[in-house]
């Protein structure tokens, strides 16, 4: 069956049609929601929700543009709805630097670590850090998702790589001394 | 290998081909709470539209169709009539002969004096003929005043009323609605007769411009229908042309008017040129004007939501007559020629229409409600067959409870 009467399929609540989307997508929009969120439980419970929300409204795609941006774009939704509302101390850094350098052992990194390393990071550190870095949202972007300033989107995103960079630092350093 | 790296680039690339798939109970938990709460059935709303469409057509039938008692149209009431005319036309020719040997029987083009209506032509110079008529016209005069007062009661009695009744009923309620309505009405009919008598079956006629009034109470059963009636007083005038008038004394009996034969005011005025005025007949109308207290039972379904609403309205009204009077109208007079004998004191209508409402203010707002009413049983007898409608843009000013 082609992807087009799938979704077709799945606006007619079809079950059959439902599980084989959701075949198709969940490895992808599971990890979507791994690096959104704080631990593999809240990841777990955010698919759910997710996917709920893309059977309801799967009626409303137009089939222009990829099938698969939108089911991403829920997902993200999805999350950032959730972690929205938390605040979190806006910490405003005087200087913000473009780049951030790290030394690396690169066969010493895993990508559980580096999971884990995300995961830990604060919600909204976490949401700019997704967004802007392994999603390539722009500032501006983020600010609209979101609902905060362009500034705090970038300060949020300094935060979140120095804390990052220390983390790979300790982890390194941990690594040497052994 | 160490290396000095860029810290994003470091994520960005280990994290390009990430897939993980999730744990297997994620799909029946997902499976689960879709069947929990399955989406709604979307139906086209064009065949919601066409289904509340058909809802009203039916509607509409019941009113013209069922609701009444059959109309048997052939049916003549002439034995009862002629009598009455006979009885009538003995005295007046017993007393024109007395009086005036001078007689004259006038043809109307559309006329069959044999067989269904009579219009003597007595021309007096006698004083008798004269008491005659002042008598006749005190008649006329009293009847009018009866009638009068019985609108004047009428009119009294009934808006008031339902107001009061729609208060209280409204208090319990929040989701009733009180009205004002005013609408400009046009009648006109289908099929052709004439509400006055057969004899003009085939004579034009034309409805009057009028108007009707009262109040309306609405009652939401839910978002999308609701069911209003109310109270209205109207007023129909319904005109059959090319009537000849012979401009002398006449003694004139419609079929289906129950006064008695009148002698026309102008009997003494233009009765000195009989000999001329008898050849040279005025054209003239026949006005008929009758008035109903209409109790309409209507449903309306709601189409679009918001400040502006648009809604279909389709249903029925119960009308009650209580106004019914004849005039003969010519360019030089106007004469009333009594009430008519073959007008149902109950029929019915069907109504279909578009209701539109505008909020302005809370609880406050203004309709305009463009209906087509069709009456259905209007004549009891002798009217061709004519079917009487009439259109009207309701106005009105709601408030919600």
């Amino acid at each position: 069956m082609g992807l087009n009467k799938l979704i077709k399929q799945c606006a007619k609540n079809d079950q059959r049609a439902q599980k084989e989307i959701y075949q198709l997508f969940a490895g992808k929009l599971y990890s979507i929601c791994l690096k959104y969120s704080k631990n593999k439980q809240e990841a777990q419970d955010n698919f759910q929700d997710g996917f709920i929300t893309i059977f309801n409204k799967i009626g409303q795609f137009n089939f222009e543009g990829s099938f698969e941006g939108w089911l991403k774009r829920i997902m993200v939704n999805t999350v950032l709805l959730k972690y929205r509302k938390k605040p979190v101390l806006n910490i405003v850094t005087e200087e913000i630097p473009d780049e951030v350098i790290v030394d690396i052992d690169d066969d010493e990194i895993s990508l559980d670590f580096l999971l884990n390393l995300i995961q830990e990071l604060p919600d909204r550190y976490r949401m700019v850090f997704n967004l802007y870095v392994l999603d390539g949202y722009s500032h501006k972007e983020i600010s609209e998702m979101m609902q905060i300033a362009e500034g705090t989107s970038k300060s949020n995103l300094a935060r979140a790589r120095a804390i990052l960079k220390q983390k790979i630092e300790i982890h390194q350093n941990g690594l040497q001394s052994v | 290998m160490r290396d000095y790296k860029n810290i994003d680039r470091i994520f960005q690339e280990n994290l390009k081909d990430f897939e993980v798939f999730p744990p297997n109970m994620s799909w029946d938990a997902i499976e689960k709470k879709l069947i929990a709460k399955p989406v709604k059935r979307r139906i086209p709303f064009w065949i919601k539209l066409s289904s509340i469409a058909a809802l009203f057509v039916v509607l509409f039938s019941v009113g013209t169709i069922y609701l009444l008692p059959k109309i048997d149209f052939t049916k003549n009431f002439l034995i009862e009539n002629t009598s009455i005319i006979k009885a009538d036309k003995t005295d007046t020719i017993t007393q024109k002969k007395a009086v005036n040997k001078s007689s004259n029987t006038t043809n109307y083009n559309s006329l069959n004096a044999e067989n269904k209506s009579l219009v003597i032509e007595a021309t007096s110079f006698n004083n008798s003929a004269n008491s005659l008529e002042d008598e006749k016209e005190h008649k006329t005069a009293n009847n009018k005043l009866q009638l009068n007062k019985f609108l004047i009661s009428d009119s009294n009695k009934n808006p008031f009323n339902i107001t009061e009744e729609t208060k209280k009923t409204a208090n319990k309620n929040s989701k009733f609605t009180v009205a004002t309505i005013f609408a400009p009405i046009y009648i006109n009919s289908f099929g052709d007769g004439s509400g006055v008598d057969s004899q003009f079956k085939n004579n034009p006629t034309s409805g009057n411009s009028s108007y009707s009034y009262g109040v309306k109470l609405a009652y939401q059963l839910n978002n999308k229908f609701t069911v209003q009636s109310g109270v209205n007083l109207i007023n129909l005038g319904y005109t059959t042309n090319n009537i000849y008038i012979n401009p002398s004394a006449s003694v004139i009996g419609f079929s289906n008017l129950s006064a008695e034969p009148l002698v026309s005011r102008n009997a003494v005025s233009t009765s000195k040129n009989t000999a001329v005025n008898a050849s040279n007949s005025n054209t003239g109308n026949l006005n008929q004007v009758f008035g109903y207290v209409e109790i309409p039972l209507e449903l309306k379904y709601n189409i679009t939501d918001g400040k502006f609403g648009v809604n279909l309205v389709g249903g029925f009204s119960t009308l009650l007559l209580n106004k019914d009077e004849v005039f003969i109208e010519t360019s030089s007079f106007s004469q009333s020629l009594g009430s008519s004998n073959n007008l149902r004191s109950v029929n019915f209508s069907g109504n279909i229409g578009v209701d539109i409402d505008y909020l302005i203010h809370k609880n406050l707002y203004i309709n305009v409600s463009p209906m087509f009413k069709m009456q259905t049983n209007t004549f009891s007898k002798n009217s061709g067959s004519i079917q009487p409608y009439y259109l009207g843009v309701y106005t009105g000013l709601n408030y919600k409870f």
